[in-house]
């Protein structure tokens, strides 16, 4: 008998429902910003989509998310088109409803925890979205619990944020309930 | 002294005195008993390259994409990073070691290892988390070739330690410099691909997988990302028709060896043949965990010479006698390279009725080689970033592969692709 074998109708509806509830936040919805967007859905709000994240150059990153973005949208449940001011920008392709009616099971059990986190995280753009992810990463995998460590190692890995800006997005997710760290 | 090994892609790779005694390390000239490709030679015979010759190869290119970066960009490195010559050389050390070291963690028979790794750790989620072989060469590095490196005070002269190399290798790098030169062991223009690439098509006797390194390497830039500030390696506009040829060469690749029917048949078979191999040994299916000493030098006795001696034998079971044998499963359905939804439904159709009487399913994306996020970043004179898939026509139409397909035994493969086809031929006519 062969192994179980489930095609992730989960995932690639997820990345439809994000573009198109995205739609309207008047925010560029990008590749940087839905890889960060379901990192955080995975590690914050606890919602089991299953990608695997390391950390590369855009903060935490997930191959198979991008390779699996392509996928959706060459079946046009997504668009991607690259804006003139840089960046892509991702929107509901024509099948995009056929993606999300598939995984309505697992998109309407997590729905509450989805809109919660496209409430809080989805007004930010990527690089607002990347400082979030990389912190969130440090507390997690590095197990990470101090401020002030977190933001020295935060800055090492994008020295292009001031600490200063580091400590306030430590503050603003442990104030929001976020993140457990000692202050 | 400096050594030259002769190397049919390169032609010669130089190494030092240091690096030839690192090469001569017990734990390094394992990787001479495992095959670079598993079992594809029962398709391409003569895919019998090993990681070995591949590893050099990857410090041969690493290198040399690093003196050409710095060669471009040597100022712009020193102010974004704080380099200065002497730092600039140490890290171009780090490099090549960390290149070289970075497949000492493989399994037997490659990445056919891969799913007979046991669990690091279970997540929040209570999921399973499961060591990767990049976990085995950390761990390798680290407790096998300390005293090579940190306490070989004759030829470190520049203080490298293991640590050092494991955080180019390792998946939470430590600094921002790091993360860039990680790019040139694990990214979109790795030295790892361009080597395997070259290598493999070699081997395989193959017209795909050569595309124009020197060019690549010539048009190698610093680029910064336009919606954040992060450094990447991207190319210069000169270079997109060579970037578009890498990107071709490793579809071509995918599809007609990685990935290629028979060879992902052994795969399982090799797969399962060490699952029962393991449990015999160790009572469940896994190897040992790189967690201690004595754990590492059990799992670095693995190898293929040790798999196929005990295939020869008649240990592993029957996944070894199809092996032995060549009776393996068969191809008796597939989707297209990029399937349809309506193709995924029939799959799921297809699968859910014949599932007690396939061998196994197969999905392109369970495989390492798998493509996709083939997007190169490219730089034009005025300092513009824009994605490959804005120049090429055909990166921008390209399609991560996503084919899926169904084996069954040989025994009873007539029947059952026959039960398929009928089965799809009564579906489609209502």
């Amino acid at each position: 008998m062969g192994e179980f074998y489930k095609i992730p109708w989960e995932k690639y509806g997820m990345i439809a429902y994000l573009a198109k509830k995205i739609q309207g936040l008047n925010t560029q919805f990008g590749k940087t910003t839905i890889q960060k967007l379901i990192y955080i859905l995975q590690e914050i709000y606890g919602v089991n989509i299953g990608y695997k994240y390391i950390l590369y150059n855009y903060g935490p990153y997930s191959q198979d998310l991008a390779s699996d973005l392509d996928y959706v949208a060459a079946l046009d449940g997504v668009t991607i088109s690259w804006v003139n001011s840089g960046g892509y920008d991702i929107k509901p392709g024509d099948r995009n409803e056929v993606f999300i009616e598939k995984s309505s099971g697992f998109i309407n059990l997590n729905k509450e925890k989805i809109d919660q986190a496209i409430m809080e995280f989805g007004g930010y753009n990527a690089k607002e979205l990347e400082l979030r992810a990389t912190i969130i990463y440090m507390v997690h995998e590095h197990d990470e619990k101090d401020i002030e460590k977190i933001v020295e190692k935060v800055y090492d890995l994008k020295p292009y944020f001031s600490c200063e800006k580091i400590r306030s997005a430590v503050i603003e997710l442990k104030e929001k309930g976020l993140l457990e760290i000692n202050i | 002294m400096v050594y030259y090994i002769r190397d049919p892609i390169h032609g010669f790779i130089e190494i030092d005195e240091w690096e030839k005694k690192i090469i001569n390390q017990l734990a390094f000239q394992r990787l001479r008993r495992i095959k670079q490709l598993s079992l594809s030679n029962m398709v391409y015979p003569a895919t019998n390259h090993t990681r070995f010759e591949h590893s050099l190869g990857v410090m041969h290119v690493a290198t040399q994409m690093f003196d050409n970066i710095v060669t471009r960009e040597r100022d712009f490195l020193m102010r974004e990073f704080g380099y200065d010559e002497a730092s600039l050389k140490r890290e171009r050390t780090i490099v090549r070691l960390a290149s070289l070291l970075h497949d000492v963690g493989h399994s037997p028979f490659s990445h056919a290892g891969e799913e007979l790794m046991p669990i690091k750790t279970i997540k929040q989620d209570g999921k399973p988390e499961y060591y990767q072989h990049e976990d085995y060469s950390i761990a390798i590095i680290k407790n096998m070739f300390k005293e090579c490196i940190d306490n070989d005070f004759k030829h470190n002269k520049l203080r490298i330690t293991v640590d050092e190399i494991c955080d180019l290798l390792d998946k939470k790098p430590s600094s921002s410099k790091k993360v860039f030169w990680r790019n040139l062991i694990s990214g979109q223009l790795d030295a790892d691909r361009a080597d395997y690439l070259l290598r493999d098509s070699y081997y395989a006797g193959v017209n795909y997988g050569k595309y124009d390194l020197q060019r690549i390497l010539r048009t190698l830039t610093v680029i910064k990302a336009p919606e954040t500030e992060d450094l990447l390696i991207g190319i210069d506009c000169r270079g997109w028709h060579a970037a578009e040829g890498l990107i071709i060469a490793r579809y071509q690749m995918f599809t007609q060896v990685y990935f290629q029917h028979t060879r992902r048949a052994y795969d399982h078979h090799i797969t399962e043949a060490m699952k029962t191999l393991l449990k015999k040994e160790y009572g469940k299916g896994n190897f040992p965990k790189p967690d201690t000493k004595k754990n590492i030098q059990e799992y670095l006795n693995w190898d293929d010479w040790k798999v196929e001696g005990l295939i020869k034998m008649g240990e592993a079971g029957n996944h070894g006698e199809i092996i032995l044998n060549r009776t393996h499963f068969r191809r008796v359905y597939e989707t297209s390279e990029v399937p349809s939804i309506e193709e995924l439904d029939e799959f799921e159709s297809v699968y859910s009725t014949f599932r007690d009487e396939i061998g196994f399913t197969d999905c392109a994306e369970k495989s390492w080689y798998k493509t996709g996020d083939e997007d190169i970043p490219i730089v034009d004179e005025n300092k513009t970033v824009k994605p490959l898939s804005l120049y090429s026509n055909l990166i921008k139409n390209f399609a991560p592969v996503r084919q899926m397909r169904i084996y069954a035994p040989y025994e009873t493969k007539d029947n059952i692709k026959k039960e398929i086809d009928d089965f799809r031929r009564k579906k489609r006519h209502g």
